[in-house]
């Protein structure tokens, strides 16, 4: 996660070491990036298991504060 | 529940209200987890045979997704726990550790759960392995809606199911955006919501974590030494006729809105399931309203589903 003037301008995934095809885990970083923008108060979808992937933004996230 | 849980309270005194919200998530997947030795509902399934009294939340969650795959004939099945532990769902999401097998039958079979109204009991009439999944969440997000209800406008996100209570900070509805299942951040559909609960099930996220009970049946008879066959229902008799109509794998997602997240949660696994056309005829008969979107993206919705 790179976080930039409080913008997220970057998220990819360094390692993935989930049981599971890595691939499911790869529409997450850019659906992170669209976010940021979105106009809806909240989305529904299908359960995130992106348990990693979420503790990831949040670190960087608070780390981003100033 | 390996889900990231976020509650939001409009008005600035919500004090411990949110703590004691997020409370209720941890006491439901301490009850009701699969994945947890310790949980009381892994201590009922060690016990076959015999009526086990349970706490009342054990109780309502298996009651209510027993009695939900009464109403959609096995369409949704809480005993599909043992299939999903062969096909390698058996992680507990948190912890990444996986619980000691048990050894279960493999049938999923909703009508071995008995459940006692009376002294409030819960018998399994042969081993099997219960998933309350679909249920647990859902119940835990209607257990915090109610600790929040005093508070009028909030919103509870458990991973994609929804509450929202009254309105959100601009005095509106809240803006609730449907993940499109193909396009990573983009969405299908938006509604606005106010004191209802919205649940999407779909295979994207988790992969192919919604099994179709019946088609689990269907696979061990044909596996197994018991080539039994077995008696066509209209319903299956008319799904064989329709190539694509039906099955579970022409549904990419279902989204349901009703006043509960336990009833949204549980029928869109089985809409999912159902496909399409029984599906969208589920959700009726449930008077709850849907969305159900196709792999060929083509969006069908109840005739009460809220318009934009």
């Amino acid at each position: 996660m790179v976080v930039e003037a409080g913008k997220i301008v970057e998220a990819r995934v360094e390692r993935c070491l989930t049981r599971y095809s890595c691939n499911w885990v790869t529409p997450i970083p850019p659906r992170i990036l669209a976010k940021q923008g979105t106009t809806y108060d909240y989305v529904s979808g299908a359960t995130e298991s992106s348990d990693a992937f979420q503790d990831a933004v949040a670190e960087a996230l608070s780390q981003a504060k100033p | 529940m390996g889900t990231v849980v976020t509650i939001e309270v409009v008005r600035p005194d919500a004090g411990t209200a949110i703590e004691r919200a997020l409370d209720w998530f941890r006491h439901v997947e301490a009850t009701c987890s699969r994945f947890d030795p310790q949980s009381e509902l892994f201590q009922l399934t060690a016990r076959i045979g015999e009526a086990v009294p349970v706490s009342t939340m054990l109780f309502e969650a298996i009651r209510f997704a027993v009695h939900v795959a009464d109403a959609t004939a096995g369409a949704f099945d809480p005993t599909i726990g043992s299939v999903m532990q062969q096909r390698g769902f058996n992680r507990e999401h948190r912890s990444g550790t996986e619980p000691p097998r048990i050894k279960t039958d493999d049938t999923p079979a909703y009508r071995d759960v008995v459940v006692d109204d009376e002294r409030r009991t819960v018998m399994l009439r042969r081993p099997l392995l219960l998933d309350l999944g679909a249920v647990a969440k859902g119940l835990a997000v209607d257990l915090a809606a109610r600790e929040l209800q005093p508070l009028e406008d909030f919103a509870i996100d458990a991973g994609g199911d929804l509450y929202l209570g009254g309105l959100n900070r601009e005095r509106a509805p809240w803006a609730v955006g449907i993940r499109h299942p193909q396009h990573a951040g983009g969405m299908i559909a938006s509604v606005s919501l106010s004191n209802r609960a919205i649940c999407t099930s779909g295979d994207y996220e988790r992969g192919d974590h919604i099994l179709d009970p019946r088609e689990a049946r269907r696979a061990r008879l044909q596996a197994g030494e018991r080539r039994a066959r077995l008696p066509r229902a209209p319903e299956r008799e008319a799904r064989r006729r329709q190539p694509g109509i039906g099955k579970t794998g022409s549904v990419a997602s279902v989204s349901v809105i009703a006043a509960s997240a336990m009833l949204a949660d549980a029928l869109s696994t089985a809409a999912f399931v159902l496909g399409p056309e029984a599906g969208l005829r589920l959700l009726e008969a449930m008077t709850v309203d849907g969305l159900i979107v196709g792999r060929d993206l083509t969006v069908a919705t109840t005739p009460g589903w809220p318009r934009e």
